[in-house]
């Protein structure tokens, strides 16, 4: 696969994970729980792409990586905040 | 001397410099967005987060929703319950004063037990309420909301929910009671908002009360009981609660998302004044998340139904 060609489909799957949660839970707005599922779902597919990416592309480290892990907890945490209060 | 002070000022203005923007050097990011500073973020909000539930334990009614119950009119919710109904060609409910006594009791039963359920936690249902006073319905129903501004936003959010809808759209129904009440739930000031819907002409099925989407038939024996609810006590409060932590934390999140995002850009755009940037997935895979997140912020309402 040429690194143009895996480039494309990485910015694709963050752009359509993107506009798909975001539908989702616009339209799930009365239902916070379910908008707090939904977010952690996506907050799991962007440590699951973080890793895979960042594998492929030969520059896995550890502070990489905790830095996107921190980045997803810091996004559901300020959710649960809003949500649960 | 001069030199010394110009010296000391440089080196502080680059400290201040690398807070903010990439550094010069080695064009790691500003530290406001490192990972050190995201551990930070995530351990102030887990921090004022278990603050606020302290609170709410020790100091009931001082956090909590300030609504306005004048926004929260009984009968405004029954008139826009009867416009959706209207617009469907059903005919429309009328306010009946023992649905209003059953929501009424209702509610204050949710602050006296300490839930946000349709049934108790002392295994009260809902047709216990209906029925308590003095309603003998054979076929009834109860949508709840928690924490709405106005009446509005109440029937809107009922709409918008599949089974809410179906309850609220019922050709069977023929009477309503709303009740609107504000109170002490999980230590925080709270409004609830009750409807129930009701029957009392023969239809072909046994007696059934139609909950979350789905229709319980009810026992004949819960017709035979006593009639529950002699007197019902006042929670409507005239405090206002210090603070709200939902606007607090809806504020306090969208600002720092978008100071954060606003970080990424200023990296990005000074890393491209530098010659220095790829536009990898990378910054868009963190620019995505914070803006779902912000979204998700944004778009989350205080009110729940139930």
């Amino acid at each position: 696969m040429t690194m143009k060609y895996r480039d494309l489909i990485n910015k694709g799957f963050i752009v359509s994970l993107t506009l798909v949660t975001i539908i989702w839970i616009w339209k799930l707005s009365f239902f916070p729980i379910l908008q707090l599922r939904t977010l952690v779902i996506a907050a799991i597919a962007y440590l699951v792409w973080a890793f895979m990416y960042h594998y492929m592309d030969k520059s896995l480290t550890l502070s990489i990586f905790i830095e996107y892990l921190l980045t997803a907890v810091l996004a559901i945490i300020l959710l649960t905040g809003v949500l649960l209060g | 001397m001069g030199k010394r002070l110009r010296q000391i000022c440089y080196t502080k203005s680059m400290v201040l410099h690398n807070w903010f923007l990439p550094h010069k050097d080695t064009h790691n990011k500003a530290h406001l967005i490192s990972w050190q500073a995201l551990f930070f973020y995530v351990c102030l909000f887990i921090f004022l987060q278990v603050g606020f539930s302290i609170i709410s334990y020790t100091k009931p009614g001082v956090l909590g929703i300030s609504a306005n119950l004048e926004n929260l009119d009984q009968k405004k919710i029954i008139e826009l319950t009867n416009t959706e109904r209207q617009k469907l060609g059903l005919s429309p409910v009328s306010e009946n004063e023992e649905l209003d006594k059953a929501a009424s009791a209702k509610a204050d039963n949710m602050f006296t037990e300490n839930y946000w359920a349709h049934f108790a936690p002392s295994g009260k249902s809902p047709w216990d309420f209906i029925l308590g006073a003095g309603y003998r319905f054979t076929f009834a129903g109860e949508n709840l909301a928690k924490n709405f501004y106005s009446s509005d936003d109440v029937v809107k959010a009922w709409m918008n929910s599949p089974s809410h809808r179906e309850n609220l759209l019922n050709s069977k129904y023929k009477d309503i009671g709303i009740a609107v009440k504000m109170g002490v739930l999980n230590g925080q000031n709270t409004v609830l908002v009750v409807q129930e819907f009701g029957t009392t002409q023969n239809i072909a099925n046994k007696p059934a009360v139609n909950v979350s989407g789905k229709q319980v038939a009810v026992p004949n024996e819960d017709f035979s009981k006593p009639v529950l609810f002699a007197s019902v006590s006042q929670y409507n409060l005239n405090t206002k609660p210090l603070l709200d932590p939902y606007l607090f934390f809806k504020y306090a999140g969208i600002s720092l998302v978008s100071f954060m995002v606003l970080l990424l850009a200023v990296d990005i755009l000074v890393l491209y004044k530098r010659g220095v940037l790829r536009i990898s997935s990378h910054y868009m895979a963190h620019m995505s998340i914070l803006s779902i997140s912000a979204v998700s912020i944004i778009t989350s309402h205080q009110g729940s139904i139930l």
